[in-house]
């Protein structure tokens, strides 16, 4: 008895092929581009040149510079942001509250605005508004890696509060009301069960909200101006594009691309896949 | 008395559910088993017992003490939910220790470990996490976690409602033996009567968040005083009359009850209390059968006679008697098998010569 091999109905097949065809074609677009991108630079001369020559050192020593910056203001702006967003997150998943719509519209606010007006916004109010509070305390914010830290932080907190309610929301409230009937108090119901039930969806939302900190550019560039203090990688990008210097920009866009990368890697793997970003 | 639950005149509402100015009253060491359809407010109620819903009106007594505005951690209740919500992050012997642990009473934990792992069968599952356990044995872990903080009242959300039959029949008596050997007055939620007259000593029928008649299980089963709970616990022999003293007119036919009542009424008869006999009977109503219907242990005999009743015959009592459709029967009431009730808003609208029983 021959077998006929199992084929797809026409119909079938049909709706197959456009659908996966245009998810295959996003795919190389975006692979396309940034390896496009990529391919502009000759690495093993790159690579060379930067090693060898006193020009290769200055520039490894700026990209350094910036990688360094980078890593302390992003960590620095993502542990302040669960400090916020992780008692406000739990709040907005747990409690009712008035006007939950505008509640919400405005913490989002933050993540949908242009990033110039962000930083317009960051620059007004604390030149003018808390400027003279600081100044008398002798601690300048603007053009300094504080200000690097408040401009990630105002668009990476509203964005860990929604990523790490996004991991509350996905606990049954059911588990911190048994255990208040075993005798938690509300903190004690948060500290020993909510809290542990959503780490990985909170360690998730903090690996993107870092993601999203060391990527920040254009509140940083109006708050913080683009200069060699205050040249976090992505600004590193904005400085040697302006000088002229493709082929720096690139390189330096490749490590950022290689950072997003990991984190998005990790992310995955903690399951954060499932949380709505 | 720590194991006395009241419960007055309490009214809330959370979404679509409610309760109505309901009140009860438990007796100490009583498994009270609240009776209801999905919807009817159940829940919610154990809720406020817990705390975990706070009333818009009314009061919650537990053992004398107002806890009306006390917060769940101070109301020494233990809670098992519908879904036993056993922390998933913890392993059995954690969740049985917990609630010692947050209490700061861990020099307890080792003793009542021993004691609740063999009461409850789990020493063998100490060290597994729940989501290794099987829904038998989740109830077993929760019901542990929630008895080691030596509640005063058990507050147990249709329990038995997640398991299979067989299961269900083998956990519901373990915890009525739990509840013996403990002595917890304990507060059942179900919609299932049969699994209500395994357990309860008392039951609380109610309907949409209003209490509908308490007694116990016998009392609720054999006498309903509505047409919701007779319908609830399949009378469905439910039939218009109108009584003078213990002599009641249902259409063309007298009836004889125990109870005294006049006026408008509703008579229930249970099927299972309508003698079917194939040869006739001096004290019997003749009547066709018109229906057959196979049940879990025997066969539903839907006739028309005098009075459209259903009786229910035994599988043995069925093959003996050869029943079929068609076939003319004898039916015999006996005089404790007629309840009575004032006919209220919800009789039956069928006149009894009507398909009412069938």
């Amino acid at each position: 008895m021959s077998t006929r091999p199992r084929s797809l109905p026409a119909a079938d097949r049909m709706f197959r092929t456009v659908f996966g065809g245009t998810l295959g074609l996003a795919v190389l677009v975006i692979v396309g581009i940034l390896g496009g991108m990529a391919a502009y630079v000759d690495w093993p001369r790159y690579v060379r040149w930067a090693v060898t020559t006193p020009d290769g050192h200055a520039f490894l020593a700026q990209v350094w510079w910036s990688v360094r910056l980078s890593f302390v203001t992003s960590i620095a702006a993502t542990f302040l942001a669960l400090v916020v967003a992780i008692p406000a997150a739990y709040a907005l998943s747990r409690f009712r509250y008035p006007f939950p719509l505008v509640v919400d519209t405005i913490l989002d606010l933050p993540i949908v605005l242009p990033p110039l007006v962000a930083g317009v916004a960051l620059l007004t109010v604390m030149r003018y508004w808390l400027g003279p509070l600081f100044d008398s305390l002798g601690i300048q914010i603007h053009y300094t890696a504080r200000g690097i830290v408040i401009a990630q932080l105002f668009i990476a907190a509203p964005f860990a509060v929604r990523a790490i309610k996004a991991a509350f929301d996905d606990i049954s409230p059911r588990y911190e009301e048994v255990s208040r009937t075993l005798g938690c108090t509300p903190f004690q119901a948060f500290y020993h069960v909510g809290l542990p039930l959503a780490r990985h969806g909170i360690l998730a939302g903090t690996i993107m909200t870092w993601a999203r900190a060391v990527s920040e550019f254009g509140p940083i560039l109006i708050f913080c101006t683009a200069s060699e203090k205050t040249a976090v990688l992505p600004i590193r990008v904005f400085l040697f594009n302006s000088a002229g210097d493709v082929a720096g920009g690139v390189v330096t866009s490749v490590i950022l691309i290689l950072m997003a990368a990991a984190a998005l890697l990790g992310f995955k793997l903690l399951g954060g896949s499932r949380l709505s970003l | 008395m720590p194991g006395m639950v009241h419960i007055e005149q309490l009214g809330v509402a959370v979404g679509e559910f409610r309760l109505r100015d309901l009140t009860l009253d438990t007796a100490e060491h009583e498994y009270f088993v609240v009776l209801g359809p999905t919807g009817a407010g159940k829940t919610v109620l154990l809720e406020c017992i817990a705390g975990l819903i706070r009333p818009d009106r009314g009061r919650v007594l537990l053992g004398g003490k107002d806890v009306t505005d006390l917060p769940p951690e101070q109301r020494r209740v233990g809670y098992l939910p519908q879904d036993y919500a056993l922390f998933p992050h913890l392993t059995v012997r954690e969740n049985l220790g917990f609630g010692l642990m947050v209490q700061k009473r861990q020099s307890e934990i080792p003793a009542k470990l021993e004691h609740y792992a063999s009461l409850l069968g789990i020493g063998h599952l100490l060290d597994r996490l729940p989501d290794r356990l099987s829904g038998g044995e989740k109830q077993r872990v929760a019901l542990g976690r929630a008895l080691a903080v030596d509640p005063g009242i058990m507050l147990l959300d249709e329990p038995l409602s997640a398991l299979d039959v067989a299961t269900r029949e083998r956990i519901g008596d373990e915890l009525r033996r739990i509840h013996d050997r403990t002595g917890i007055t304990t507060i059942h939620i179900s919609h299932n009567f049969a699994e209500t007259l395994r357990l309860a000593d008392r039951v609380a029928l109610v309907r949409d968040g209003q209490l509908v008649q308490v007694g116990t299980p016998e009392e609720i089963m054999r006498q309903p005083q509505s047409r919701f709970a007779a319908e609830f616990v399949r009378s469905e022999n439910i039939l218009a009359g109108v009584a003078a003293g213990t002599r009641i007119r249902v259409g063309e036919t007298v009836l004889t009850s125990t109870a005294s009542a006049t006026g408008p009424v509703c008579v229930t008869i249970r099927p299972d209390d309508v003698e079917a006999l194939t040869t006739a009977a001096a004290d019997a109503f003749r009547a066709t059968v018109v229906g057959i219907e196979a049940r879990g242990d025997g066969y539903a005999l839907h006739t028309q006679g005098v009075l459209p009743l259903t009786a229910f015959v035994s599988r043995s009592e069925y093959r003996r008697q050869q029943f079929e459709p068609g076939c003319s029967v004898w039916l015999r009431l006996p005089l404790a098998a007629v309840n009575v009730f004032a006919a209220g808003g919800d009789e039956p609208a069928n006149h009894p010569n009507g398909d009412q029983a069938a």
